[in-house]
C-alpha cells in the first residue's frame, strides 16, 4: 500500500507536469532522509517520503519490502520543479538498482499527457526527450539487465523478485473490484468503472447524496467492453491473455478471432502462444489454446500496435454480429 | 408546401383563397357561413377602389384572406392580403432582379435585409442568411444553390410591386449558376464592398450582366466599416468597368442603411418585363431539383404567354410532354398559385421523374399551342476538374453509387462515371466545376450518406496523340498510354486582381506554375490586374490557396479555358514498399518531375503511419526512380503505465488507434490511411508546400 501510494503520487505529479522525472531512484530502506534533511533528493520526493513516514507511523519502515523507481532525467539544468541529479547514465542506474537488491523495480518512461503544461512544452520523441530509438533501447537494456539479475518482468513496466509482485497493481490488471477514494478517483465495481467528481464542491455534494441515498450499483459494462478491458490489461502482463477463459466468458468466436489476428505478429516474433498440456504452440485447435502473451521486450515495445489490431478484429466481429442481428 | 391551391370560381359571388390555418378555410370546409364578411371583385368595380377599401378591411379583419383572379380578358389583377400570401400584380409592376457581387461582399446579408424590409419573412422565422438553406452553406458561409424570393413592396408612389429576387453564388466555381439566373432577370444589384473595391468576381459578374443586357444598380455595401472609402471605390468602378456611378447607393446591409433607397431604385430603374402575355407560351428553365414526393421541381421564367396548373406542356428540346400538376412561386417558401404569366418567375411540378428530362436551358411551351422557336438556352456546363472517388470499404460501392445519383439530382454540374482501379477496386471518376465544388460534394457524401471515401488527386483531361495518329482523351493518369507521340493539356487564361505590392509574388507564383505572361495593367494607383496563361493542371490543385496566402487574401482571380497545348508531360508513379499505388499517380511536366516526386514522397512519409517494418517510398517515371524516402519501422508504441484511473482513458486511446486503422487501405503489406491521399491531393504540384 505504501509503495503504490508513493508511486501514485509520482504518477499524479508527472501528469500535472510538475515532475520531470518519470521515476525516482531511491529506496525506502534505511537511507530515508530525516524530516527536513537537506539532501540532493527532490523536494517532492521528500514530501513523498514524509507521507510514507507518517502513514507508517514512523515505525521501522517496511524493511521487508523495498522498492525503487528508476529515473533518468533528461533536463540539461535543474529547475525548481525537481532536484534530481543530472546526466546519469541509464545503465549505471540499472546496475545500482540491481546492486541494492530491491524487491520491486518499476521502470517506465515519462508519459506526456494531453492538456498539461508539459505537453505544451515538450513532444515525446524529440529533443530534449529521448528519441523513440533511444527510449526503445533503454527499455531493452532494462529488460536485459534486470532479467539477468534475477528479476521477473511480469508487467510492461514492472520487475520483481520471485514472489514479490505488487498485489495492489495486480488488482488493476486483473480487473478486480476496488474502491478509489478522493477527488477524481476511480472505483471498479464488478467490471464497471466509476469516477468520482473532480472538484471539491461536487465531491461534497456527491458524498452527501451517497450518505442519504446509498450507493446504487453501477451498471456493469457490456460484454464487448469487458472483453476489450481484459485484452488490454492482460496483455500488459507476462502471464498474457488466457484464451480458454476468453472462450468461456465471451464465446469461442472471440477467442478464435484473437488468435487469428495475432498470427502475423507471432511470425514477427512479437507474440507467443502457449498451450496447456503439451509444451508446443499449437494454434490451430482451440481446445489446446492456452495463453497468448507479448514477448519481452519486442512485443511489449509495440504493445499498442498489437492491442489495437486486436481491437479492430473484435470490432469487426461485433459489427458483423450486429448486422446479423438486424 | 402549402397544399391547397387557390381556385377560380368565375362568376361566384365569393372567391376565396384559403390557407391551412385560416378561419376562412375552416369555415369553407365545414360549410358554415363565414363569420366575417368577404369581398368580391365584381362588387367593387375597379382595382383601385378595391385596394383602398381593402386596406381598411385589412386593419379590421386582419385574418381575412382572399385571392381574386382576373377573368380571362383582363390582365389587371390586384390581390392583397397578409404577408404570407402570394401577390399577383400587373406585369408592369413586376421587377425581376438578382444580386451579383464578389465573395463576401454582402450579397446574402443584403438579401436578408430586403426580405426583412418587405416583411416577406415573419420575424420569428427570420435567421441570418435566410436563403442559404443547406447546412453546408451556412457552415461555410457561402451560397451554393441559387434561391429565389418573391417580395411585395409598396413603393413611395403607393403602388404595390412584386419584386422577384434571385440570390446567386459568388464563388468562381459556380459561375454558371450566376449566368443562368441573370438570364431570368431584367436588372441586377451590383454589390461592391466599399472598403475592398472591385474584385475579380465583380468584374466577371458585371460582364455576365452586360452580356445579358441587364440594368445595373450599383450598391456600395459595408459603408459603416471604418475602412470604407466610397469615393475611391466609385472612381475605381468608373475606371475599371466604365459604369456611371452618379446614382450609386451607399448602404450597409448589416446596419440596415440604404435599404429603402435600394428598393426604390429597383422599382424605378429596373425595367418591368416586357408585356408578352398574349403570345404563345415560352418559358425558360433555369434550374431544377428533385423532390422525393413531387418529382422534379422546375424553376423557370415565363418569357411569353401564361402557364397554369392543368396545362399540358412540352419541353421543346427534349420533346417530352407532361401535365402540370402545380404551379407556384417562392416567397421564399414555396407557395402554390393558379397561374404564372409573362415576366414572372416560379416553379412547377409535373411528376417529372428525372432531371435529365427537364434540362436547364430548355424551353417550356404548351402542347396545344406550341411556340415556333425555342428560346436560346445555355451551353452544357463542362466539368473542369476530375477526381476519383473510391469507397474505403469495397462493399460501400453500391451506397456510393446511390448517393452520387441522389446528389446529381440536385446538382446538374456533377458528372460521374464508373471507374475501376487495380489498387482501390470499384469507384467513380467524377467531374466538378472546381476545387470548391469537389470539396462540397465530398463533404456532403461523407456527411449525409456516411461514406468513407478515398479521393485520388484531381486531374484535368489530357489529349494524348497516339502512335497511329489518333487522339485519346485521358482523364485518369493511370490510363495514360506508354507509347505516345505527344500529349497536350488544357490551358486557361487567368486574370488576377491584386494590390500593387503583391504583383511580384504573384508573378513568381505564375512563373513557377509554367505560366506565360500576357498582360499587366494598373487599374488604379493601388491595384493591378495580371493576366497569365497557365496550364489548367497547375491551377486546379491549390493555385487559389497560394494566391490568397501570398497576397494575404487581398488578391482575387478568375479564369476560363482557352484550348489545348502540347507539352512535355510524364506520368509520375508512386511506389510504396515496391507496390505501385495507382491512385497517387500524377501527370506532371518533365522538368517538375523531380521536385514533385520529392515533395510527394516527403509528404507521404509524414502521413503514412509507421508499420512494423521499414517502408521505402519512391516516386518513379516508368521504371526510373526520381525520388525516394524511407519510413523507419515502428520502434516504440507502448503505454507505460496503466493503473486504476487510467484504464478508461487508455482504452479510449487504443480505440481511437483502432478506428484509425479501420480507415486504412491495405496495399500489399502496407496500410495507407485515407489522410495520405487527401494530403497528397492538397499538395502543391510545383513542389513547394
Amino acid at each position: 500500500m505504501h509503495i503504490s501510494f508513493v508511486r501514485q503520487r509520482f504518477a499524479e505529479n508527472a501528469r500535472r507536469g510538475k515532475c520531470l522525472a518519470a521515476a525516482n531512484l531511491y529506496s525506502t530502506s534505511s537511507q530515508l532522509p530525516k524530516r527536513g534533511a537537506a539532501r540532493s533528493v527532490p523536494a517532492l520526493c521528500n514530501t513523498a517520503y514524509h507521507n510514507v513516514y507518517e502513514a507508517t507511523g514512523n515505525t521501522a519502515t517496511n524493511s521487508s519490502v523495498r522498492s525503487a523507481y528508476l529515473h533518468l532525467p533528461f533536463c540539461k539544468r535543474r529547475c525548481f520543479y525537481c532536484d534530481f541529479p543530472i546526466s546519469v547514465s541509464f545503465q549505471e542506474e540499472l546496475l545500482k538498482a540491481c546492486g541494492r537488491s530491491h524487491d520491486h523495480i518499476s521502470v517506465y518512461d515519462l508519459q506526456v499527457e494531453d492538456k498539461t503544461p508539459f505537453a505544451r512544452w515538450y513532444t515525446p520523441g524529440s529533443a530534449p526527450l529521448p528519441t523513440d530509438e533511444a527510449a526503445a533501447s533503454m527499455f531493452r537494456a532494462a529488460s536485459r539487465v534486470l532479467t539477468s539479475a534475477g528479476y521477473e518482468h511480469y508487467e510492461i513496466s514492472s520487475y520483481c523478485l520471485p514472489g514479490k509482485r505488487c498485489r495492489h497493481n495486480m488488482a488493476y490488471w486483473h480487473c478486480n473490484s476496488f474502491f478509489g477514494f478522493g477527488l477524481g478517483a476511480t472505483s471498479c465495481i464488478g467490471g464497471a468503472r466509476v469516477a468520482r467528481p473532480k472538484t471539491m464542491a461536487a465531491y461534497r455534494h456527491w458524498v452527501d447524496s451517497l450518505a442519504s441515498g446509498g450507493m446504487a450499483t453501477p451498471a456493469a459494462e457490456d460484454a464487448d467492453e469487458q472483453l476489450l478491458d481484459a485484452v488490454m490489461l492482460s496483455l500488459r502482463m507476462s502471464d498474457g491473455l488466457d484464451l480458454n477463459r476468453v472462450a468461456a466468458f465471451f464465446g469461442k468466436q472471440a477467442a478464435q478471432v484473437i488468435a487469428e489476428c495475432l498470427q502475423p505478429h507471432r511470425l514477427q516474433g512479437l507474440v507467443q502462444f502457449d498451450s496447456i498440456g503439451n509444451g508446443q504452440a499449437d494454434e490451430q485447435s482451440t481446445t489446446k489454446l492456452g495463453a497468448v502473451r507479448l514477448t519481452d521486450p519486442e512485443g511489449f515495445l509495440v504493445s499498442n500496435d498489437i492491442i489495437s489490431d486486436v481491437f479492430v478484429a473484435l470490432n469487426e466481429v461485433a459489427a458483423g454480429m450486429q448486422t446479423c442481428a438486424r | 408546401m402549402w397544399p391547397v391551391a387557390a381556385r377560380l370560381r368565375p362568376c361566384a359571388l365569393r372567391a376565396v383563397a384559403f390557407l391551412p390555418d385560416h378561419s376562412c378555410a375552416r369555415a369553407w370546409f365545414s360549410g358554415r357561413p363565414l363569420a366575417r364578411p368577404f369581398f368580391s371583385y365584381t362588387s367593387f368595380g375597379n382595382g383601385r377602389a378595391l385596394t383602398q377599401s381593402c386596406r381598411y378591411v385589412r386593419r379590421r379583419h386582419s385574418r381575412a384572406a382572399l385571392a381574386v383572379a382576373a377573368p380571362e380578358k383582363n390582365v389587371d389583377k390586384v390581390i392583397f392580403g397578409e404577408q404570407d400570401e402570394v401577390h399577383k400584380v400587373p406585369t408592369n409592376k413586376i421587377r425581376n432582379f438578382s444580386i451579383i457581387a464578389h465573395i463576401d461582399h454582402g450579397k446574402s446579408t443584403l438579401a436578408d435585409q430586403l426580405l426583412i424590409r418587405t416583411n416577406t419573412v415573419p420575424d420569428r422565422e427570420m435567421q441570418a442568411q435566410y436563403m442559404d438553406g443547406m447546412d453546408l452553406e451556412r457552415e461555410r458561409g457561402i451560397t451554393i444553390k441559387l434561391n429565389q424570393a418573391r417580395m411585395k413592396y409598396t413603393a413611395s408612389d403607393g403602388q404595390l410591386y412584386c419584386l422577384n429576387l434571385i440570390d446567386t453564388p459568388g464563388h468562381v466555381d459556380f459561375n454558371y449558376e450566376v449566368s443562368r439566373s441573370l438570364a431570368a432577370c431584367e436588372g441586377c444589384l451590383l454589390v461592391v464592398d466599399a472598403a475592398q473595391g472591385v474584385e475579380a468576381q465583380t468584374l466577371a459578374n458585371v460582364y455576365l450582366a452586360l452580356d445579358n443586357e441587364l440594368e445595373i444598380i450599383l450598391v456600395l455595401n459595408k459603408v459603416d466599416l471604418p475602412g470604407a472609402d466610397p469615393e475611391r471605390v466609385k472612381k475605381e468602378i468608373e475606371d475599371v468597368i466604365g459604369l456611371d456611378t452618379s446614382n450609386a447607393i451607399l448602404a450597409s446591409a448589416k446596419k440596415g442603411i440604404g435599404i429603402d433607397e435600394i428598393l426604390e431604385a429597383i422599382v424605378k430603374r429596373i425595367p418591368p418585363p416586357p408585356e408578352r402575355i398574349n403570345e404563345r407560351l415560352r418559358a425558360l428553365i433555369f434550374d431544377s431539383y428533385y423532390d422525393p414526393y413531387k418529382g422534379v421541381i422546375v424553376y423557370f421564367r415565363v418569357v411569353d404567354g401564361r402557364l397554369r396548373a392543368g396545362d399540358d406542356i412540352r419541353l421543346m428540346n427534349t420533346q417530352k410532354e407532361f401535365e402540370v400538376l402545380e404551379v407556384g412561386a417562392l416567397a421564399p417558401k414555396p407557395v402554390v398559385v393558379d397561374e404564372l404569366y409573362a415576366g414572372e418567375v416560379g416553379w412547377l411540378s409535373a411528376s417529372i421523374r428525372s432531371v435529365a428530362d427537364a434540362r436547364v436551358g430548355d424551353t417550356i411551351t404548351l402542347k396545344r399551342k406550341p411556340a415556333d422557336a425555342a428560346l436560346p438556352g445555355y451551353t452544357e456546363v463542362r466539368p473542369m476538374v476530375y477526381c476519383g472517388l473510391f469507397p474505403t470499404e469495397g462493399d460501400d460501392f453500391e451506397k456510393l453509387r446511390e448517393a452520387l445519383g441522389k446528389l446529381q439530382l440536385n446538382d446538374a454540374a456533377l458528372h460521374y462515371e464508373p471507374d475501376v482501379s487495380s489498387s482501390l477496386g470499384f469507384g467513380f471518376r467524377c467531374g466538378f466545376l472546381g476545387l470548391l465544388h469537389m470539396d462540397i460534394v465530398r463533404e456532403r457524401l461523407e456527411r449525409e450518406y456516411a461514406l468513407d471515401l478515398i479521393i485520388t488527386a484531381p486531374s484535368v483531361v489530357y489529349h494524348c496523340l497516339l502512335e497511329n495518329g489518333k487522339e485519346k482523351r485521358v482523364d485518369n493518369p493511370s490510363n495514360m498510354p506508354e507509347q505516345r507521340k505527344g500529349i497536350s493539356e488544357p490551358f486557361v487564361r487567368m486574370e488576377m486582381i491584386t494590390p500593387r505590392d503583391y504583383v511580384g509574388p504573384l508573378m513568381e507564383l505564375s512563373q513557377s506554375r509554367r505560366g506565360e505572361f500576357v498582360d499587366m495593367q494598373y487599374l488604379t494607383e493601388l491595384r493591378a490586374s495580371l493576366v497569365y496563361n497557365l496550364p489548367m493542371a497547375e491551377v486546379v490543385t491549390d493555385f487559389f490557396d497560394e494566391l490568397k496566402s501570398r497576397t494575404q487574401g487581398y488578391a482575387s482571380m478568375d479564369f476560363h479555358q482557352i484550348g489545348y497545348r502540347q507539352n512535355d508531360l510524364v506520368r509520375l508513379d508512386i511506389k510504396i514498399n515496391g507496390e505501385q499505388i495507382d491512385p497517387l499517380a500524377v501527370i506532371v511536366h518533365k522538368d517538375a518531375a523531380y521536385r514533385t516526386g520529392k515533395a510527394l514522397t516527403a509528404r507521404l512519409k509524414e502521413t503514412i503511419p509507421r508499420q512494423q517494418f521499414k517502408i521505402p517510398i519512391q516516386a518513379a517515371i516508368g521504371s526510373r526512380i526520381v525520388a525516394s524516402e524511407s519510413l523507419a519501422a515502428l520502434r516504440k508504441d507502448v503505454l507505460a503505465k496503466c493503473y486504476g484511473g487510467d484504464v478508461s482513458r487508455k482504452k479510449k486511446l487504443l480505440k481511437k488507434q483502432a478506428e484509425g486503422k479501420k480507415r486504412m487501405k491495405t496495399f500489399g503489406r502496407v496500410e495507407v490511411p485515407q489522410e495520405a491521399f487527401v494530403s497528397v491531393l492538397s499538395m502543391n504540384s510545383a513542389g513547394d508546400s
